[in-house]
């Protein structure tokens, strides 16, 4: 998998917010990794450790207090069209249409009317919610709702994905299907992604790295490489090895959160 | 999926649902109107026979009668359109207070500056100013019209900031992470989440707005509603003073109903 050329890279990240007043929080602590084009990175880690800001600094909505982002080996310092973002509470404006909501990151970039039909409604028929696009949010489930916030993402191609707990407020069956679907959409349109869960099952199942965190200030403290080929179905969940894969994930995650009952603040 | 469901059930149960719907009105409208009915009815029999003073008060039938001959000659038509003009154009002055309430809501230490003068202008009650506003601005139009704004522009402003204030800080991480620049954050996420916010704020407003120009019209004013309550009342015509006063209230109901259904075809996720 390891190619020359890493499509992301950042390099001694921290971020300490409210820095020098009396609530500072250092929330993460030289974060380095490197990220290969058509990986699929899953971060996982106890509850507060720096995951959120770790996602929401590569994509630039927060500045690091230290480091470096590189993309294609070029550095970046906010928000831009080579990654998206998907939501755990999925971010749809209430007041637009399924259409126009998947069409929000074109419209800010200003493209064509006719490029934005085209792209949007390549992406409605990709998720699956062809003959939807004319309801709001309010009106759909969680799990469409997701497809739409994935929708967005996906139509203004960027070669980055960053996924903050996307199916955490979805239904186990929904997301059992929508996991599946994610892969093979990773797969067909050649997307990198970053991939934040609290499910080890998911992370196991959907990753070819997982970056382990540590109790904050968050670091990643190991890297487990997923030696399972794609396309993966359900059926994969059945080898051996993927439960192996499970226990290692489950292992360390039960030493961190030790660490933090120990430390008082779980 | 649902949809279809949903067609489905609504197919199955439209015939007897429509048979029904022939003789029974939903008691949401019939119950208000028996209600009134009766009291209108006893309020009338009060009047029939002796106990109601006409000198003091009236009651409906002699009102609507009154009505009706202000109606006819065109009189209610006149001071209609003369406190409308005051109302429109000082209304329209204190729109301003959809920017100014957008910028207070967006930045925090505007508001911190300004909230308290907001807070005691929009508590204190103004109306106490119209003599004051007469001295300064005569006995025309203009009084009516500065009362207006002054009444009006201060809740428009409020609920703007608080529309503003409650703007889910999800949407504004979203439209940042897609590139929004900081007016394109105004346009597609500020300004819609606050839009049924600010819908309220104008209903509120108009309720501040009618009260001002009837009050200043009463105090000083040849001409408009305000005038001809007063005028009717020193005049012991009792009749038509709760003709008059039946007219703004019809108005005011109306009104605030539209702007009601105005608040949830903007906002339908928040009713
Ligand atoms: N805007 C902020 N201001 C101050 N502190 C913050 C802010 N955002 C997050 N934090 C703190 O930083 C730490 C890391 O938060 P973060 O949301 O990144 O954790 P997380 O790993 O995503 O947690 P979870 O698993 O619960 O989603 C937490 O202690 C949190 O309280
Ligand atoms: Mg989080």
């Amino acid at each position: 998998m390891a190619q020359a050329v890493p499509v992301l890279d950042f390099h001694q990240l921290n971020v300490i917010y409210n820095e020098g007043e009396p609530n500072q929080v250092h929330a993460l602590n030289n974060v380095s990794a490197k990220v290969y084009p058509g990986e699929f990175i899953s971060i996982i880690g106890p509850s507060g450790c720096g995951k959120s800001t770790l996602l929401h600094t590569l994509d630039g909505l927060n500045r690091p207090s230290a480091g470096k982002i590189y993309i294609d080996g070029v550095e970046v310092n906010g928000p831009g069209g080579d990654r998206a973002m998907v939501f755990q509470d999925f971010a749809l404006m209430p007041w637009h249409t399924v259409f126009d909501n998947i069409a929000f990151g074109l419209r800010l970039e200003r493209k064509s009317k006719s490029e934005i039909q085209e792209k949007v409604m390549h992406y409605i028929r990709m998720v699956g919610l062809d003959g939807f696009e004319s309801k709001y949010p309010h009106q759909l489930s969680g799990g469409m709702k997701q497809r739409v916030g994935i929708a967005r993402a996906f139509a203004v191609e960027p070669k980055i994905l960053l996924m903050d707990e996307p199916f955490s407020a979805i239904d186990e069956q929904t997301r059992e299907i929508m996991q599946e679907e994610v892969l093979k959409l990773m797969l067909h349109e050649k997307k990198t992604v970053i991939f934040i869960t609290h499910s080890i099952d998911e992370a196991v199942f959907l990753s070819n790295r997982i970056f382990l965190m540590s109790v904050r200030p968050g670091r990643i403290v190991e890297e487990l490489t997923i030696d399972i080929p794609y396309p993966r179905t359900l059926e994969t969940k059945l080898l051996p090895e993927y439960q192996d894969y499970k226990s290692q994930v489950w292992n360390h995650l039960k030493g961190e959160v030790k660490r933090q009952y120990q430390r008082g603040e779980a | 999926m649902s949809e279809l469901s949903k067609a489905v059930t609504t197919g199955s149960t439209s015939i007897p649902a429509k048979k029904k719907r022939k003789s029974m009105i939903s008691p949401a409208v019939t119950y208000p109107v028996i209600t009134v009915v009766i009291i209108l009815g006893i309020w009338e029999i009060f009047g029939q026979i002796g106990m109601i003073d006409t000198f003091i008060f009236n009651w409906p039938s002699n009102i609507i009668a009154s009505i009706w001959q202000f109606m006819a000659n065109g009189a209610v038509f006149e001071h209609l359109l003369t406190s409308f003009i005051e109302l429109a154009i000082g209304f329209a002055l204190a729109l301003i207070g959809i920017p100014i309430g957008l910028a207070l809501g967006y930045w925090r230490k505007l508001d911190y500056a300004f909230d308290p003068i907001i807070i005691a202008l929009y508590t204190t009650p103004v109306i106490a100013l119209t003599p004051l506003f007469i001295l300064w601005f005569g006995l025309g139009l203009l009084s009516k019209i500065m009362m207006v704004f002054t009444m009006s522009i201060f809740p428009i402003l409020i609920n703007t900031t608080a529309g503003v204030k409650t703007t889910d800080t999800s949407l504004i991480k979203a439209a940042r992470s897609y590139g929004a620049t900081e007016l394109q954050l105004f346009k597609e996420v500020i300004f819609p989440s606050s839009m049924s916010y600010i819908v309220t704020g104008i209903r509120l407003a108009i309720g501040r707005a009618m009260i001002a120009v009837v009050v200043a019209e009463m105090l000083a004013s040849t001409q408009g509603i305000g005038y001809a309550i007063r005028h009717a009342s020193e005049l012991f015509k009792t009749g038509e003073y709760l003709g008059y006063v039946a007219v703004l209230m019809v108005i005011s109901v109306v009104l605030n109903q539209l702007l009601k259904v105005l608040e949830r075809k903007i906002a339908p996720w928040r009713f």
